[in-house]
């Protein structure tokens, strides 16, 4: 029962991260990554019995061990998919960091100041916590690229610029 | 003794020692520079009269022996010949190079680079395996690479290094996959085997291996329609051109097709593979070369023209080829590199190699033009020299083709080597002559900066008298040096007897006319380079071979374009419905396993129902969140949700980390988003149906896999080995800290270094200031400019007032 109540959780989490992902926006992406990484998580953990109250530490004396696998499932929960979960657990945060590095260096690069014509005029830039189901239509100009492009180009090529840099 | 071993250990030591040494500073360091290369020249000259009697040496050395690798050496006549000349020459190059370089702080990194390369070449000559070639094969190319790419300011250096290493090196994978072909096919990689096996020429895998091992051998040694690559190479610094195209790079290829000689030669394949592409690289080369006013780049299709010759010639089994063969590669090392060597001596006395704008340096440099006027002679074939006694031994060649009735092959052999013969004598003398003799040079007349010292010019002095000098005294080494090398190319023992003079033979009238046409052309070669500049760049190999690299970048675009082109959601979405198709695939095809119930069936408590209603709640929460401040505490209610899940089924490591973890995420991402600007959000109606199918998919995906994993298992668990042996062999209670730091201690290590990548990638990320301040300009200037009035000093002040916050 607590299996299926398990799986029912995974199944959740891994549609709400889907769902997530699959919109647009820099906080979405890394909210969907944060969801799926518990879900794999648990999903990992749901491979192994769940025992209650039974941390898979050992007594010191050699005796204290019990011998077979089902004399010692019994009494301690799974060791393998803990350390598994621990090495994800930490690396997945480190993604997560790197992510958000990534995430505001895009905002430093292109802005929202600096995104192509209409757009600018949708986004509110005074409230950093601003609501993100802002329904506005954009023009039919705006397709799937404006808002995703990086404006790199535009940055390095600007004559302007390039020149300043250039004088020092 | 492991002499052999040894010899490229001190070459490869001598590498890293002299570019500490820092020799630049004195032109002692010269003598210095030549003494490793030297040692083993004369160690290997030792060796001559053993190797001659039939006897070889020979090391092995355990490398990866699981795999059946190892280090297999071997010090046979042809191995002995192409060392001594390897070293020889190389002893000389090295002695050149520090006059070369005089002053020039990067000397020591040449030497570092020269002295690799030669060792690689020396393990190549030596090598009795096949992978044990390939790796110093391709060591040669990636240190010819770093060789030619020496003036790396230079766009030509570049561009010809790294075409010289794109076609070496693809060469020499289609090598290595005919090698482990035929190494498969015999089960064993050692040369001396594979030569010595049972009817290997007549097996079934060895065409392909042979054609693949062909591809390798005629892109290292510039054979139609790989020979582009060579002329590019002259961008190299001299000694280097002079060392890579004289005796060792490009010579590898013809080594390794005279190693495989004994075994191959006996196929129609061989033969007429071998005849017609080097027969027709040897006439093109040689056609060529009077065209280019560039010295280098004339003596470089002399050079193709050679290779050509040597391939050619290894495509008979007949005793004057094989003479021919040493005799052209020992005389084409002891002419072309002081050609070379001159023509950096002159390039580096007057500041430019270009033959239009030199004229009369006998004068100025007497030494040098003796070199160049003796090597010429050799290159041309005029009587004395050995250059004279190779060309004379290939004409033999064809001409006993001819007697024997075999017109086909001895009428193609004897005109295109005729035709090559004739063009490089008014290629040589057009240089020699246009360089040191005449009065006026055409156009822009160059000056002398310094006359050259006479140790720089004593190298190259002192090859070519070995080169001129050396075919009188023939009788002292031809059965030392020459013969156990033809023993080992044609497989049995021989003896050798030349002859410089064979009286009037037609052989020798032939040699008389191609020298008399040859300086027929050479009066007429301003028509003769009028001619060439007319034929179009479009036929030549090097715009085939830029127009197949602009292809692939072309394709690369366009793939890249089609799999990667789309947005980030549809590209999620085919990931992630892979997966989902790959559980259902399993759910309905999979195969018998043991159904074995974990679960106990317990109705879980109800602060366990609340624990599971609390995750659920807090992922709908994220996803339906109207704000990201809320979006993220919701993530971290489902965070600290799955850590009270970690603490009741007995994982207080996972829930210590996972809170850590939490906390700071839920920290992290306030701290950066409050930073951030929103998203301009525009919900897409049209997804959405499309979004709620992928997000249902992957919920079933999520639910089955935990359901499946529960009910079925494969295999044993290897759980309890870790719970039993945890203290015993870890010296540790908490198992799971065990598994980490001991058990499976590389996969903490690997984890680590992911860590540490993400934080170095990240600190990289926030901190370029460079941008920023780029970034803040635009935007300064734009809002100047929308404004129209404000001059370029206000929006200077704007942006470094920006600057600031």
């Amino acid at each position: 029962m607590t299996a299926f109540m398990l799986a029912l959780l995974v199944g959740v989490l891994f549609a709400c991260g889907a769902y997530l992902i699959l919109q647009r926006g820099q906080i979405k992406l890394i909210l969907g990554l944060g969801l799926f990484t518990h879900a794999v998580n648990l999903a990992l953990f749901g491979t192994s019995a769940l025992t209650r109250g039974a941390p898979p530490i050992v007594p010191e004396e050699m005796e204290g061990v019990p011998q077979g696998a089902d004399v010692l499932f019994a009494s301690y929960a799974d060791p393998l998919p803990q350390a598994l979960i621990l090495t994800a657990i930490v690396i997945s945060f480190g993604v997560t960091a790197f992510i958000v590095a990534l995430v505001y260096r895009r905002d430093a690069l292109t802005g929202s100041d600096l995104a192509p014509g209409e757009l600018a005029t949708v986004v509110n830039t005074s409230d950093p916590f601003a609501e993100f189901t802002l329904r506005m239509k954009l023009p039919d100009a705006a397709d799937d690229y404006d808002i995703l492009q990086y404006e790199l180009d535009e940055v390095y090529d600007h004559p302007e610029a390039e020149r300043e840099v250039a004088r020092e | 003794m492991p002499a052999l071993a040894l010899s490229l250990v001190i070459l490869f030591i001598s590498a890293p020692i002299f570019w500490l040494l820092k020799p630049h500073r004195s032109l002692w360091f010269a003598w210095l520079g030549a003494l490793p290369p030297a040692t083993i020249t004369v160690w290997q000259a030792l060796q001559l009269p053993a190797i001659a009697q039939g006897n070889f040496i020979a090391e092995r050395y355990a490398w990866a022996p699981t795999l059946g690798l190892e280090l297999a050496l071997r010090l046979d006549g042809l191995a002995l010949f192409f060392g001594l000349i390897i070293t020889g020459v190389g002893a000389c190059i090295a002695f050149y190079t520090a006059y070369y370089f005089e002053g020039e702080p990067r000397q020591g990194f040449f030497y570092l680079v020269l002295y690799s390369f030669m060792a690689s070449m020396l393990g190549l000559v030596w090598a009795d395996d096949l992978l044990t070639l390939f790796i110093f094969w391709e060591g040669t190319s990636i240190t010819s690479y770093l060789l030619i790419a020496f003036k790396s300011d230079y766009k030509g250096a570049t561009e010809g290094a790294r075409r010289a290493l794109i076609v070496t090196t693809a060469g020499g994978l289609a090598m290595l996959a005919g090698m482990v072909l035929l190494g498969l096919h015999v089960g064993s990689f050692n040369i001396s085997e594979i030569l010595a096996a049972p009817d290997i020429a007549a097996a079934s895998i060895t065409p392909v291996a042979l054609i693949l091992i062909f591809l390798g051998a005629f892109t290292k040694s510039a054979q139609f329609p790989f020979q582009f690559w060579l002329p590019g190479a002259m961008a190299a610094p001299t000694p280097a051109s002079a060392y890579l195209h004289s005796a060792t790079m490009v010579k590898a290829g013809v080594f390794l097709l005279a190693r495989l000689h004994p075994a191959f030669s006996e196929l129609p394949l061989w033969f007429w593979t071998l005849f017609l592409v080097g027969g027709f690289t040897m006439a093109l080369g040689g056609v060529s070369a009077i065209r280019y006013t560039d010295m280098k780049a004339s003596l470089a299709y002399a050079t193709v023209a050679v290779l050509g010759t040597l391939v050619m010639l290894l495509a008979f089994r007949e005793k004057y080829a094989y003479e021919a063969f040493v005799v052209t590669v020992l005389a084409h090392a002891l002419y072309k590199a002081p050609l070379f060597l001159s023509a950096g001596i002159v390039d580096h006395a007057m500041g430019t190699r270009d033959l239009r704008r030199l004229a009369n340096l006998a004068r100025t440099m007497p030494l040098v033009a003796a070199t160049v006027v003796l090597a010429a002679l050799s290159m041309s074939g005029v009587l004395p020299t050995m250059g004279f006694l190779a060309k004379e031994l290939m004409l033999e060649q064809g001409f006993q083709r001819l007697e024997r009735g075999d017109g086909l092959v001895g009428g193609l052999m004897y005109a295109a080597s005729v035709l090559a013969a004739l063009f490089m004598v008014a290629a040589i003398a057009t240089l020699a002559w246009e360089a040191f003799f005449r009065r006026q040079a055409d156009e822009h007349p160059a000056h002398l900066h310094h006359a050259p010292s006479p140790g720089f010019v004593a190298p190259a002095l002192l090859l070519t008298l070995l080169g001129t000098v050396g075919a009188f005294f023939a009788g002292m080494y031809e059965n030392l040096l020459l013969a156990p090398a033809i023993a080992a190319i044609s497989g049995e023992p021989t003896t050798l007897r030349l002859k410089v003079w064979h009286g009037l033979t037609p052989v020798f009238l032939t040699s008389l006319a191609v020298l008399a046409v040859g300086i027929g052309v050479f009066a007429l070669r301003n028509h003769v380079r009028r001619a060439f500049a007319a034929v179009p760049e479009k036929f030549s190999s090097l715009a085939v071979y830029d127009a197949i690299i602009d292809a692939i970048y072309h394709f690369a675009y366009r793939l890249t374009t089609v799999i990667q082109g789309s947005p980030m959601a549809p590209q999620v979405s085919v990931t992630l419905l892979a997966g989902v198709a790959v559980v259902v695939y399993a759910l309905f095809f999979s195969t018998a396993r043991t159904g074995v119930l974990l679960d106990s069936l317990e109705i879980p408590s109800i602060a366990e129902w609340l624990i599971f209603a609390l995750a659920i709640l807090g992922a709908l929460a994220t996803v339906r969140a109207r704000s990201r401040l809320s979006a993220i505490i919701s993530l971290g209610v489902v965070g600290i949700t799955v850590t009270i899940f970690f603490i009741v089924f007995g994982a207080p490591d996972l829930a210590l980390t996972q809170l850590l973890i939490e906390v700071l995420t839920v920290i992290l991402l306030v701290l950066v988003f409050f930073r951030v600007r929103p998203d301009p959000f525009i919900e897409d109606d049209r997804r959405r149906a499309f979004r709620l199918f992928v997000a249902i998919a992957m919920g079933f995906f999520g639910f089955t896999v935990v359901m499946v994993n529960h009910v079925t298992q494969i295999g044993e668990s290897i759980s309890p080995y870790f719970l039993e042996k945890s203290y015993s062999l870890g010296k540790g209670t908490n198992v799971v800290n065990v598994i980490l730091v001991d058990f499976r201690g590389y996969d903490t290590l690997g984890e680590i270094t992911v860590l540490g990548l993400a934080a170095l990638g990240g600190y990289a990320l926030l901190r370029s200031p460079q941008i920023h301040k780029l970034r803040r300009r635009i935007v300064a200037a734009r809002s100047a400019g929308e404004d129209g009035a404000q001059p370029v000093s206000a929006v200077k002040h704007e942006a470094t007032e920006v600057g600031h916050d």
